[in-house]
């Protein structure tokens, strides 16, 4: 019979041939490239028998090939894909709002309003364009320190030996030997063991509560806090509690509450902070410091205290509010004041432990990346501070004009029309705010009003003002970037006594300004 | 050896080539000013609002300065010839090659320096962990930091090592780990290089207090005496940081006159009308309608940025930007997009992607795009592609801010900053904003705009409505020195220092080069960083410089990248040429020291 | 308060699954829902205002080159990469000088003491020396700063590529040896994991993780 493979045709050993020839050809072509010798030599090694790590290794490459061959992208990106056509159409279509929105009406008489000052600044500065000299009630000038003799001549005396500007920030050459004694002055003033100075009293505490607190961290502030330290507590990014302005009580309902979180939440501990000011620069009342001091203790954490306007001017000695309530200055952890209110310079600084200071010299931003204040300012302040060291009937004329103030108006004609913030006679704050009361306001509603807008209350400030200076004396409505407060008070005027006048001068002032408001008030919208 | 660029041949170079660092010759703009003969006192012109172009460049013009260029010898060192591709669109060509003109294309440094910089900071990280672990170990005080506020100890490496388990790191009271420490702790060993306390007044020399340490430079005592060096570190680039002149004398009128301080902000009581005379002549300088000015040039910054722009708005900021125009940034509320420093085309891309794809998530148009750019950046000492953001900016209807706390009075013929540099009308950006402690010798800060702008400035500026205003000396030393740049006092003083200030600088960018450092910044630049890249460099440099009797700046992480550490001059017109050639020669000889002179396409290398 | 969020828009609410994943379990009363997505925005802000000079180095061109033409800018591998490859031949001749050592225990010991070092500064140390932007890299790891968070950049290939050669190479020339190349694969495959994508941001069973609330 023939054999089964006869049935197949006689091709199947052709086909084994081509198969043999053609896997000859390619490994002659493989082995004719150079180097393909020791590839194969490699891969025979590294075989070794061991299927099982030969297959890991396969997947490893594989995984670096599909690595490296990936397009990069971005997590979390939700981008709209676009082509390029609709890129550009997208892009000639958009127009953009204008870069400043038109005056309203209140602004307008803001800017007409704004009192221009011929001369120097002082207790009667020649004020508008017709150069009347006024008595100044407006600027905090409160130790009459603007027209110190003494100071201008340690100031001209300055100049003549450095110059006028620094040139530099104070990492690069721009620490002058003025500016070191500035700051052990002041820390010496108020018994600390250094300080620090920074340019500009505005911008120290938004560079000195970011160079501390972080993300994640925690500060406590009080709601009646100036535009600063908002700006401040908003630029560290820590997570911000709030409690009502001088309330110790929610303050420590605050404190308690996040001991309470942390304790069930196991979190980590970070740093915490309450921030304050010694005298509010929009209410005009003083903080209760020992209350204060006392739940920083109990709850450990840092106070960091603003004293920009009650450096000076509280106290027996003027050393602020740890003067005023015989604390020792040690006991506040960071005393940040300016140097631009009562000692009539510019300026600002911190004060506390050694710690905290240097740590300021290499993250206080507005210290490292700024020029440091000039010289002649700086010995100013030095100046100034000695005056007030040296002088201490400055303080007890202050707080002499500043009762008189207050008691002419706490007049009885003047209480259904204002309310005065603060009131108390004996309170030692040398500045006041008075709002229009709120049942004043209710009295002169119109039809449909369901409360006076704040341009009304504004304008009505306004012409008390104008009418004080038909009457010989200048004070201001206390003004705000109103969109980006947070609390924003209610309009108001802040009346300043200053030590340099006379009490006669006061007690003239003081009438014309209670003269002015029961006028104005009378009348208005009538 | 002699050196191969001499004073005389860039003096020839400016007079006779037609591309001089006076590009009134190029420009045309009607402000001809001879560098040799005298000049004439001009007054400026009245300033323009935005709808105003008539004093942009005109075409014809374009093309007198591309033919002026094309035939000028273009031999000087550093310089690229134009390619192709930069003439294919003509006047887009002509601007971009007229930053080309002076731009320095950045150098790249040897591989073997950069590898060697990598390791170097490897082991300085790898001894402080160590110092750190060691320190824990043996309980040295000043590694445990119980209770600082934000220095924290790298031990927690080694607790986790021995525990195994960051529950360790929740139960001790430190703040978690953040690697600050380490660096902290060796960078102190450096910190005699930074705050020199001096005396005096800081202009071409300067009185260093002598300070002695006796830990390893963690804490100093003054020991007494002062010694004098030449000063290459302070912002006095027009020299009028002085205490005799006319602007001494007019500071002691003004003191006497108006006292030192003004206890009110300007929205109060504050304006005095020695502010509006300043910000009047500021307007008229820069060439605006309208200015502002506040008492810190830091705060301008930090003011001005979130009244202008808040959610819902974008705001692109060049990648080297000052941490005052981040700060201002970072408080506005807004979005903030960088692009690479300098490069046109990314801010283009970049541009193209936020305007088409609008606000992140939401896709919302934006409100508004503010472009933020520095006149001269202080240090790279590069001077920013005015022309070229000023075309994408009519193409792209963006809002352009140029912080100009450098260039003005430093660059441009007539001190105009970067928009007289150029030759650019100042209607074309919307908002000028410069300080005067650089060149003006005093305080401060200003911002220049259309009147519109100012206006609602004047009322949402944080420091115009609560922080104090500039006192008046500050204010009279701007005025006076302003007086003295424009020639309005009568004299040509203004106008020598500001050609002995280019001088100054072309000079000394130019030497150093030639002697093989590597140097940043473009030409005309005062402010001119000298690259050092080795960290163990930095604290070398500046103490060998010290005891040769020279004060210079010296930066490194985190003000500039991980490597390009360096050392920046600031040159003054207040500078002699001895001076210069002083310091040349000892800086010579310190580069030498240090191994410093890597250029490979300058000076010796080119031989 | 006025911190005004970003995210009351009406579209679909935003997804930020990265965030909330490892956040959700650990958000606490003391920030609400409102000042948490603000607080995200918030740090997205601070990342993208300034360069990232802790991460910007690996790349292989650092410095600010806008317009490079010299002939030194077109190298391709240039700083940092060129630093890790020295880095791993020093390493291997440091372990080769050792009296005694056999050449597989050399190049382990290399494979291992190179992945142990990349680890701890790629993927244990978080955060950023020198901040200025209040925290806004605080637990991210170097390798999850580089170039922004964005994945598949020649960056993160270059650096996943360098383990990965390097295991080859010592498992050659250990010549196949089954315990050691256990180990080195063991070493391999923590750090490979660890520069995953979908391991960005990832804390396993809370090791390292910084709590941000």
């Amino acid at each position: 019979m023939n054999p089964p493979s006869s049935i197949l045709p006689s091709t199947d050993g052709d086909d084994l041939a081509i198969l043999n020839t053609t896997f000859v050809a390619i490994s002659e072509f493989i082995l004719s490239i150079p180097g393909s010798a020791g590839v194969l030599r490699y891969i025979k090694t590294s075989y070794q028998d061991d299927p099982f790590r030969v297959v890991l290794e396969l997947i490893l490459v594989f995984f670096a090939i599909q690595y490296m061959s990936a397009k990069k992208y971005k997590i979390d990106d939700n981008a709209v894909k676009l082509t390029s056509k609709e890129i550009d159409e997208l892009v000639t279509e958009w127009t953009p709002e204008p870069l400043v929105p038109p005056l309203s009406d209140q602004d307008r008489l803001d800017l007409e309003k704004s009192t221009l000052i011929t001369g120097a600044q002082g207790p009667k500065p020649r004020v508008g364009s017709n150069q009347k000299p006024l008595l100044n009630l407006a600027s905090a000038n409160y130790l009459g320190l603007c027209s110190s003799d003494r100071i201008k001549e340690k100031a001209v005396q300055t100049l003549r030996e450095y110059g006028v500007g620094s040139c530099g920030p104070p990492g690069f050459y721009g620490t002058i030997d003025v500016h070191m004694d500035l700051e052990r002055n002041i820390a010496q003033f108020l018994g600390v063991e250094e300080a620090i100075i920074y340019a500009q009293g505005f911008s120290t505490i938004s560079s000195v509560v970011p160079a501390f607190a972080k993300r994640g961290d925690v500060i406590v502030v009080d709601d009646g806090v100036n535009f600063a330290i908002q700006k401040g507590v908003f630029i560290s990014r820590s997570n911000v509690r709030w409690f009502k302005h001088n309330d110790v009580n929610d303050l420590e309902r605050v404190l308690e509450d996040i001991r309470v979180e942390d304790l069930v939440l196991k979190k980590r501990l970070t740093r915490r902070f309450i921030v304050t000011e010694g005298l509010f620069q929009n209410h005009g009342d003083i903080a209760p410091l020992p209350k204060i001091i006392e739940l920083k203790r109990k709850y450990k954490y840092r106070l960091i205290l603003d004293e920009s306007q009650s450096f000076g001017v509280l106290g027996r000695r003027g050393a602020g509010l740890t003067d005023l309530f015989d604390i020792p200055a040690q006991e506040v952890d960071m005393i940040v004041g300016s140097m631009a209110t009562s000692l009539c310079s510019a300026g600002g600084f911190c004060a506390g432990s050694h710690e905290i200071v240097d740590h300021q010299r290499l993250s206080g931003s507005a210290y490292c990346f700024s020029a440091s204040i000039p010289a002649m300012l700086a010995v100013s302040t030095s100046e100034a501070l000695a005056i007030l060291s040296s002088t201490p009937t400055l303080l007890t004329d202050l707080h002499d004009r500043a009762r008189l103030l207050r008691s002419i108006l706490a007049h009885r004609s003047l209480t259904p029309l204002i309310d005065l913030y603060a009131p108390e006679p004996d309170h030692p704050a040398p500045f006041l705010h008075i709002r229009a009361r709120e049942t004043f306001l209710a009295s002169r509603l119109r039809d449909g009003e369901r409360a006076v807008p704040r341009e009304d209350e504004e304008r009505l400030w306004q012409e008390v003002v104008d009418e004080c200076a038909n009457q010989g004396v200048m004070i201001t409505r206390a003004k705000y970037v109103v969109k980006q407060e947070v609390n924003c008070p209610r309009p108001s005027v802040r009346v300043c006594v200053s030590a340099a006048h006379t009490r006669k001068e006061c007690e003239k002032a003081a009438g014309a300004v209670k003269s002015a408001i029961v006028k104005v008030f009378g009348r208005w919208r009538k | 050896m002699q050196p191969r660029v001499t004073r005389e041949s860039i003096f020839v170079a400016t007079t006779t080539k037609a591309r001089s660092f006076s590009f009134s010759s190029i420009m045309g703009k009607g402000k001809k000013s001879s560098i040799n003969g005298p000049s004439t006192a001009f007054s400026l012109p009245p300033p323009r609002s935005s709808a105003d172009h008539s004093l942009s460049v005109s075409p014809d013009l374009i093309e007198q300065s591309k033919a002026a260029i094309l035939t000028a010898d273009g031999h000087h060192p550093g310089l690229s010839a134009p390619t192709a591709a930069q003439r294919k669109n003509s006047t887009a060509a002509v601007q971009r090659r007229t930053y080309d003109e002076f731009e320095r294309k950045l150098e790249a440094a040897p591989l073997f320096v950069l590898v060697s910089t990598y390791l170097n900071y490897f082991v300085l990280i790898l001894f402080g962990h160590l110092r750190d672990i060691l320190g824990k170990v043996f309980k040295r005080k000043e590694v445990m930091l119980p209770w600082s506020p934000t220095l924290t100890p790298s031990t927690l490496v080694a607790c986790i090592f021995v525990s195994g388990t960051s529950r360790l790191v929740s139960a001790l009271p430190f703040p978690h780990y953040r690697a600050e420490h380490i660096y902290l702790t060796v960078i102190v060993y450096f910190s005699d290089c930074w705050n020199r306390p001096i005396t005096g007044v800081p202009s071409r020399t300067v009185n260093l207090l002598e300070r002695e340490s006796k830990d390893y430079n963690k804490t100093f005592t003054l020991t007494g005496s002062t010694r004098e060096v030449l000063n290459f570190s302070s912002y006095n680039y027009l020299g009028f940081a002085q205490s005799q002149g006319p602007c001494a004398d007019a500071v002691e009128a003004a003191t006497r006159k108006y006292g030192v301080g003004i206890s009110s902000p300007r929205a109060e009581v504050g304006t005095l009308d020695i502010h509006l005379e300043l910000e009047q002549l500021v307007a008229r300088f820069v060439g605006k309608e309208d200015a502002m000015v506040v008492s810190m040039g830091y705060a301008t910054n930090s003011t001005t940025i979130p009244a202008l722009v808040g959610k819902g708005c974008l705001i692109i900021s060049d990648e080297n930007n000052h941490s005052s125009i981040v700060f201002g940034a970072r408080l506005s509320g807004a979005s903030i997009r960088v692009f690479k420093h300098n490069n046109m085309d990314d801010l283009r891309q970049l541009l193209r992607e936020v305007i088409s794809q609008g606000q992140p998530r939401t896709h919302r148009p934006w409100k508004r795009i503010l472009v933020i750019v520095e006149g001269l950046y202080s240090m790279e000492g590069s001077i920013v592609n005015l022309p070229e953001i000023v075309e994408l900016k009519k193409e792209f209807k963006f809002y352009l801010y140029v912080d100009e706390a450098h260039s003005i009075g430093a660059l441009g013929e007539n001190g105009g900053g970067v928009c007289d540099f150029y030759g650019v009308d100042p209607a074309d950006v919307d908002i000028l904003m410069g300080t005067f402690t650089k060149s003006f010798g005093a305080a401060g800060g200003y911002i220049a705009g259309d009147k519109a702008i100012i206006d609602h400035m004047r009322l949402l500026n944080h420091a115009y409505q609560y922080a104090e205003p500039m006192t008046p000396p500050i204010c009279q030393q701007v005025i006076t020195s302003l007086k003295i740049i424009c020639g309005e006092d009568g004299t040509d003083d203004g106008r020598r220092r500001i050609k002995q200030l280019a001088e100054n600088s072309l000079y000394f960018a130019a030497r150093l080069r030639d002697m093989g450092f590597i140097v940043y910044g473009d030409e005309g630049s005062p402010v001119i960083p000298l690259l050092l890249f080795n960290p163990a460099k930095i604290p070398a440099f500046s103490r060998e410089l010290l005891k040769r009797g020279i004060a210079v700046v010296v930066v490194g992480y985190p003000a500039t990248p991980i490597i390009t550490s360096r050392a920046r001059f600031c040159i003054s017109a207040s500078h002699t040429m001895t001076d210069i050639e002083n310091a040349l020669e000892k800086i010579s000889e310190v580069g030498d020291l240090l191994m410093l002179k890597v250029s490979q396409t300058n000076g010796r290398a080119r031989k | 308060m006025t911190y005004n969020s970003n995210y009351t828009s009406t579209h679909s609410p935003p997804s930020y699954s990265h965030y909330t994943s490892q956040y959700n379990h650990q958000m606490s009363s003391i920030v609400t829902d409102e000042e948490h997505k603000t607080q995200i925005y918030n740090q997205s802000l601070d990342q993208s205002s300034m360069v990232n000079l802790n991460s910007s180095w690996v790349n292989y061109k650092d410095f600010q080159d806008t317009s490079c033409s010299t002939a030194a800018n077109t190298r391709r591998f240039t700083g940092a990469w060129v630093t890790t490859l020295f880095l791993i031949v020093c390493l291997k001749m440091f372990f080769s000088i050792i009296p005694g050592i056999s050449p597989e225990a050399s190049w382990t010991l290399t494979n291992l003491s190179f992945n142990f070092g990349s680890f701890i500064m790629f993927h244990w140390v978080q955060g950023i020396p020198f901040e200025n932007n209040q925290g806004a890299y605080d637990g991210l790891t170097l390798w999850e700063q580089i170039d922004g968070g964005i994945q598949f950049t020649a960056t993160r290939k270059f650096l996943t590529a360098v383990p990965i050669v390097l295991f080859l190479l010592s498992t050659h020339y250990t010549h196949y040896d089954f315990i050691t190349f256990g180990i080195n694969f063991t070493a391999l495959v923590v750090v490979l994991v660890a520069k995953l994508p979908l391991m960005h941001r990832v804390r396993v069973f809370g090791i390292n993780k910084f709590d941000m609330d």
